[in-house]
């Protein structure tokens, strides 16, 4: 410590400065990134402990963005109490170079179009990550760069609380693989075999998505949802689009796929084949465009199934970790479990690409530290920024909203909700610390009484805009879910799907098939959501609540209380709560409609778009 | 062939390797710029010839000839029983408000019809749609021809800049009769990024010139643009017979100032030499020593070759103390030009004097009439030079100088047209004004803006009591800005004080002040409105104390300092430009504070008596000492010393409460001077160029990632309540 003696002038000495080196807090920070692709992230692990792990999007209020997470980095060292000097290493969590092969090796196919040879002349011309995180962050530490699959790998096995298992990663593709099997022990992940680009059960499904006019690496979900309204009619045309292979292999029939080329996931060969032209994005959907839907599901399912039987084979373990985005196909997944070798799954809640950068993380404290970090199983996501309630009352108490107070009233705070769900109203809901990942668990959620019929159709018309085929996915009470759905063990990150088997009609949760992908929710998680749901429990007989994520279509998760009011806002949702304090919508003056126009939407950076009419490989 | 061979993936991941060494990516990226790799097109990198004219402003048609245009800025032909007329699009409503609020633009009829055509200065920035240049123009000739004998068509935009060539050609197809361009003040440097020629041009004159020849090659691209747009706008409009009058725009000298900036690189250490002459010749200024701050001012301008606006400031201030006016004027006009090459900072809109050149040069050869208003307006003030009392900005006029700029219009339309002369001041009247309440609601948006570009408190004062004077209405509105912007909880359009404002303010005010405003602590601009109203009777200082107090004294909350709300009012508009990264900056740009000076200026709101903890992680920049002590003074006391190396550090700083006063506190970091590698630099401006990466033509001394204020370890009583009172019932 410095001590700096300094006179007034007079030659009296007044009090002194102190300046001091500040203390590290934390043996070992490590930081993970992921970036370059879709939904950029960052996370920290503080000696071997996740303690922050957010999204680039949610700051930065571009949907997707996939920029270096500058604002996301921030964040994770105000959470970890450190600052840029404290950092110990930083993972990233892909091979550029592996990466940059890969579309080099693309460049090579006959008659590529100019705009795509120029491209990867781009990408071979650009700074690469690793350089940018020196560059951009102004990192000067210790980098430790990991393959895509491994950081897959990696983000589910370290967080799946088991000391063994057989892991598969599924993705579009990262650097050159696009599906893994391997297993891990203790601190090492192992893997034995990979398929390689372009063969890819990723784009597979994705090229189906494109076809049935949604966004590619987004609409894939939808495609899922939609398919139990359809029967596998075209199931034998579509298998023509895979060959399975022996082992873990697999090939795509590239005459049907136009991703290598085209700015188009599929070709004519494959509208030919399924004998109808490709759905206008938004229009109508009819059977065709469900049993294509159930077809893609069914014969992803096969394939995955039988490659889970092929893990196991190769290495027999009760345990199996999955990440990728094909590992948020819960549907998939559901089946892989029941009718494979495998006793118990864990999927990596955050399975896309964001979760890389928690897996980046683990391996570079794995390969500092050698030890596996001290993770148990992964028990929620709450790992973005909390909401603050003495910030959230000054920025309500300033602004031209009423609101009510509930401070230190948490009782009725809930009864007031709970009267207000029962009444049908349909309520944003952001408590607590953000979510990490692509679902709202109740932290950045909307809540509504999922009994009531209307409430499907209504909460699309007011905030999602969305096709109103897919229901939306409920809650549920960690003590009473057995009563309500067909489900042995508990699915804290909404990643199973089961059957609906309560005496409750509970239609706005219920798919047509008679399934729903559910959350449960218990007091030590989430505390608060978990006392709403024992009040709404405790009147109206139903554990049950309808959670689904609190944004407008094409917006990220609201973050902060005044992402929260904004949405609101320019929703129709009938009542707020952030923390201790209520809206209404008749407390929202009309002044803030009337210069709607004026109002500076999210900067439209084409650096940080991501591109959905196909995947973009480079 | 449906995939490439597998046998090609070993040699796709051999040339990745090599990418991966030193420099491959770069050789790649110039090898593509050179136009090597083959036929490339796109990506922003087009190989352009000489006249490659940037178009951002959709002014025509694209991909017709202008003169073919359906489209004349936001208006589309339609035809209807067989005369044509522009309507307004539909689809280009985000940017109406650019253009005059005109529905529909008729078809030629019995009506003498004059095209006016210009930018922001014409449009009657901060007046329109009130008042503008064109609503002046009408009604002055309303008096010559009778009224409904002549219609002025408005096509003046804001931020009209080259793109003038395509708008001016389409608007042909509107038959005028005769027309009045006022425009010169937005032909800047190329923004659009480097083409091959541009890279290879800036590396010659590097080369051969230093930094001077950066500066020489922005201003020939601004010659030779604006020469040949005025070439041939000209010489079309000669062509089809219409007579053409041209205001050559004047710019307000006087008042204006360039945000500061130090030197860029500069040969044999020159740096050194520069930041020592400025600190001398301010500190000679201050001690009333002109002569000694002119030998300094002179220096500083042989060192930096005239590129840099600050060595002139010093210089004109000199020759004012001295009662030489005209030589206080060039120096005020090479202060003006001298950073035409530079995009570090804001483009504020100005008549380079080459861009005045071409025009004095050109206008004659088409038989144009031209309105020189800086030869005017020197004859108007009786050779002073021109300031607030003419222009609201730098750029902008007030009423007075748009009643003489359009009565001059006036008087050449009617000599072209009538042959009749009749001096400017005759079609000058108190009725072509607007009312009281516009013209304090302009001063105040001037207020405004002026303080949001880093102007003085004298000059941002002058346009708040310029306000209060003319119309008391704005007390009021003044008021809630105080807390708009000092209360920052609340998004904009979310707070309290936005909805008064709204109640309270003119359409004008909805125009420039919500879509334009940033939150900010607003230091000048809050402490000049409020001495504004305190000198008009008005409480008001007593509410910015308060306001200050309560929302971001260091007792409640920790201060980022960092954050553009507070550093904003640090008087540092270089660092926070770098900052904040405006639009010509690209995304490889480093997201954390470089000091560009070597005093790095922080704000925070602080009470006396109440010690702060600062808590700051920094380091030295690359081409600094490998290690350095910096000292830390807080409101000008020396508080110690830190040992810096390269390598970022963190530092817990309290500083004890007799050093604090109440409200906005500085504190300040001194870096060290580094031996400054020119060379080195200049050749990495060339690379960064060609990696489509910002050109970082200036020396850095520092760079901060974290500096945080507070006191709330130190606060020995609780907090006080939160602020309770709604802002509604605060305004007595
Ligand atoms: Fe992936």
């Amino acid at each position: 410590m410095i001590n700096h003696d300094a006179s007034n002038g007079n030659g009296n000495y007044r009090p002194t400065a102190t300046l001091s080196r500040r203390a590290k807090k934390g043996q070992l920070n490590v930081i993970g990134i992921s970036a370059g692709y879709h939904d950029s992230a960052c996370t920290l692990l503080q000696d071997g402990v996740l303690v922050a792990a957010a999204q680039e999007e949610r700051f930065s209020r571009v949907k997707n963005d996939k920029s270096l997470p500058v604002k996301a980095f921030l964040y994770c060292l105000q959470e970890g109490g450190i600052t840029i000097a404290d950092v110990d290493c930083v993972g990233y969590y892909e091979d550029p170079y592996l990466k940059l092969g890969r579309q080099v090796w693309m460049g090579f196919m006959p008659n590529l179009p100019p705009t795509r040879r120029d491209a990867i002349l781009d990408r071979l011309s650009r700074p690469q990550p690793p350089q940018m995180i020196m560059d951009i962050m102004g990192y000067q530490g210790r980098l430790e760069v990991f393959d895509h699959h491994l950081s897959h790998a990696a983000s589910s096995y370290y967080f799946s609380g088991f000391d063994e298992a057989a892991i598969l990663t599924v993705d579009g593709v990262g650097d050159w693989a696009t599906t893994t099997y391997g297993f891990g022990k203790g601190p090492d992940i192992q893997r034995f075999e990979q398929v390689d680009f372009p063969d890819s059960l990723g784009f597979f499904y994705s090229a189906i998505t494109g076809y049935l006019g949604f966004e590619v690496n987004e609409g894939e979900y939808k495609v899922m949802g939609l398919a139990p309204y359809g029967e596998p009619e075209y199931a034998d045309q579509i298998r023509k689009l895979v060959d399975v292979m022996s082992e873990g292999q697999y090939r795509l029939n590239m005459k049907y796929f136009g991703f290598l080329t085209e700015d188009r996931m599929y070709t004519q060969e494959l509208i030919d084949l399924l004998g109808q032209p490709p759905r206008e994005p938004e229009s109508e959907l009819n059977q065709f465009h469900m049993d294509v839907a159930k077809s893609a599901q069914v014969v992803l399912e096969e394939i995955l199934l039988e490659k889970t039987q092929y893990l196991h084979s190769k290495y027999p373990s009760d345990n199996l970790c999955m990440a990728g985005g094909v590992a948020l196909n819960v549907v998939a997944n559901g089946r892989c479990l029941r009718e494979g070798p495998f006793k118990q799954l864990f999927v990596q809640p955050a399975a896309g690409d964001a979760g890389g950068a928690v897996g980046a993380a683990a391996l570079a404290h794995v390969r500092v530290t050698g030890e596996p970090p001290a993770v148990k199983r992964l028990e929620h996501v709450y790992f973005g920024p909390t909401n603050s309630v003495s910030d959230a009352y000054r920025f309500l108490k300033v602004s031209s909203a009423k609101f009510e107070d509930f401070r230190g009233k948490e009782d009725e705070l809930i009864n007031f909700t709970v009267d207000r769900l029962i009444d049908g109203k349909v309520v944003g809901w952001s408590q607590g610390r953000m979510e990490f990942g692509p679902r709202a668990l109740g932290g950045r959620s909307i809540l509504a009484d999922p009994r009531r019929p209307e409430m499907r159709d209504r909460i699309n018309a007011l905030v999602k805009m969305r096709e109103a085929f897919r229901p939306f996915a409920p809650a549920v009470l960690e003590s009473a879910f057995q009563d309500h759905f067909a489900l042995n063990h508990t699915s804290p990150f909404m990643l199973e799907t089961c059957d609906v088997i309560s005496e409750i009609d509970l239609p706005a949760i219920t798919h047509i098939d008679g399934s729903a992908r559910i959350q449960t929710v218990n007091g030590n998680a989430n505390p608060r959501f978990a006392k709403l749901l024992e009040e709404f429990y405790r009147r109206t007989g139903c554990p049950i609540l309808l959670n689904t994520s609190f944004n407008m279509r094409g917006e990220p998760i609201v973050c902060t209380p005044v992402d929260a009011v904004r949405c609101f806002n320019r929703s129709q949702i009938d009542l707020l709560v952030i923390e201790d304090f209520v809206l209404e919508r008749s407390g929202i003056p009309a002044f803030w409609e009337s210069l709607g126009h004026f109002a500076r939407g999210a900067p439209t950076d084409a650096q940080r778009v991501v591109e959905h009419s196909v995947y973009t490989m480079l | 062939m449906q995939r490439p061979p597998e046998s090609l993936k070993s040699f796709a991941d051999r040339i990745a390797r090599a990418a991966a060494s030193d420099e491959a990516d770069l050789l790649v990226r110039m090898l593509r710029m050179a136009g090597l790799t083959g036929d490339f097109k796109g990506h922003g990198i087009a190989h352009f010839g000489a006249d490659d004219r940037p178009t951002t402003v959709f002014a025509s048609e694209p991909g017709v000839t202008p003169k073919q245009s359906r489209v004349i800025g936001i208006w589309e032909r339609r035809e209807e029983n067989g005369t044509a007329s522009f309507v307004r699009r539909i689809d280009m409503m985000e940017t109406w408000h650019f253009w005059a609020n005109v529905g529909r633009i008729e078809a030629k009829g019995s009506k003498l019809r004059v095209l006016f055509i210009g930018e922001s200065v014409a449009r009657g920035y901060l007046y329109d749609p009130s008042f503008t240049p064109a609503i002046a123009l009408q009604m002055m000739l309303e008096k010559q021809y009778g009224k409904d004998q002549v219609e002025v068509i408005d096509l003046a935009r804001t931020n009209l800049g080259y793109e003038i060539r395509e708008l001016s050609l389409a608007a042909l197809q509107l038959e005028p009769d005769i027309v009045v361009f006022f425009a010169g003040n937005n032909w800047e440097k190329k923004t659009s990024l480097p083409t091959f020629n541009d890279v290879a041009r800036l590396e010659d004159a590097i080369a051969k010139e230093g930094m001077a020849g950066v500066k020489r090659v922005f201003d020939e691209y601004i010659e030779r643009t604006g020469r040949t747009i005025v070439k041939e706008v000209l010489s079309e409009y000669q062509a089809g017979g219409i007579p053409i009058v041209w205001i050559i725009p004047e710019f307000n000298l006087a008042e204006w100032r360039e945000p500061f900036t130090s030197a860029p690189y500069l040969p044999e250490n020159g740096n050194r030499e520069w930041i020592a002459a400025m600190k001398e010749a301010r500190k000679a200024l201050s001690d009333g020593d002109r002569v000694r701050a002119e030998q300094f001012g002179t220096r500083i301008v042989e060192l930096d070759q005239g590129i840099c606006a600050a060595g002139y400031y010093i210089l004109a201030e000199c020759r004012r103390l001295a009662n030489d006016v005209d030589a206080q004027r060039t120096y005020l006009e090479l202060a003006r030009d001298a950073q035409s090459w530079d995009n570090s900072i804001m483009y504020i809109p100005k008549n380079y004097t080459i861009a005045q050149e071409v025009l004095r040069e050109e206008l004659p050869r088409y038989g144009a009439q031209v309105i020189d208003l800086p030869v005017l307006f020197k004859q108007y003030l009786n050779g002073e030079i021109p300031g607030n009392r003419l222009f609201l900005d730098y750029c902008h006029m007030t009423t007075e100088g748009i009643q003489i700029a359009m009565g001059y219009a006036a008087s050449c339309v009617t000599r072209a047209l009538k042959g009749v002369e009749q001096p400017w001041h005759t079609f000058v009247s108190d009725d072509v004004a607007p009312s009281p309440e516009i013209e304090a609601e302009a001063s105040f948006l001037a207020a405004i803006h002026n303080a949001h570009r880093y102007q003085s408190y004298d000059m941002v004062h002058h346009f708040c009591s310029r306000a209060v004077k003319n119309s008391p209405h704005i007390a009021d509105l003044m008021l809630y800005f105080i807390d708009l912007q000092a209360i920052n909880k609340a998004p904009l359009r979310m707070s309290e004080a936005e909805l008064e404002i709204f109640r309270l303010g003119s359409p004008l005010v909805h125009r420039y002040l919500f879509p334009n405003n940033d939150k900010r602590l607003d230091k000048v601009l809050l402490t000049a409105v409020a001495n504004a109203l305190e000198e008009a009777g008005i409480a008001a200082r007593e509410r910015l104390e308060r306001r200050y107090r309560e929302e971001h004294s260091t007792r409640n909350t920790e201060t980022d300092m960092l954050h553009p709300y507070y550093y904003l009012s640090a008087g540092q508009p270089h660092e926070y430009e770098g900052l904040t990264w405006p639009l010509a900056r690209v995304d490889y740009d480093p997201r954390y504070y470089r000091a560009y000076w070597p005093d790095s200026k922080f704000v925070f709101v602080g009470e006396a008596g109440l010690p702060v903890t600062f808590s700051l992680t920094c380091r030295l920049p690359k081409y600094s000492m490998d290690e350095s002590n910096i000292s830390v003074d807080c409101n000008g006391q020396p508080q110690g010393d830190l040992t810096l190396t390269k390598a970022w550090s963190s530092w817990d700083i309290t500083v004890p409460g007799d050093v604090i006063r109440d409200g906005v506190n500085e504190i300040e970091i001194h870096w060290p001077i580094p031996q400054f590698r020119t060379a080195e630099a200049l050749d990495e401006v060339i690379t960064k160029l060609c990696q489509m990466k910002y050109p970082e033509y200036y020396p850095i001394y520092g760079e901060v990632h974290i500096f945080t204020a507070s006191s709330v370890a130190h606060a020995a009583e609780s907090p006080p309540e939160l602020f309770e009172v709604a802002v509604s019932q605060a305004v007595a």
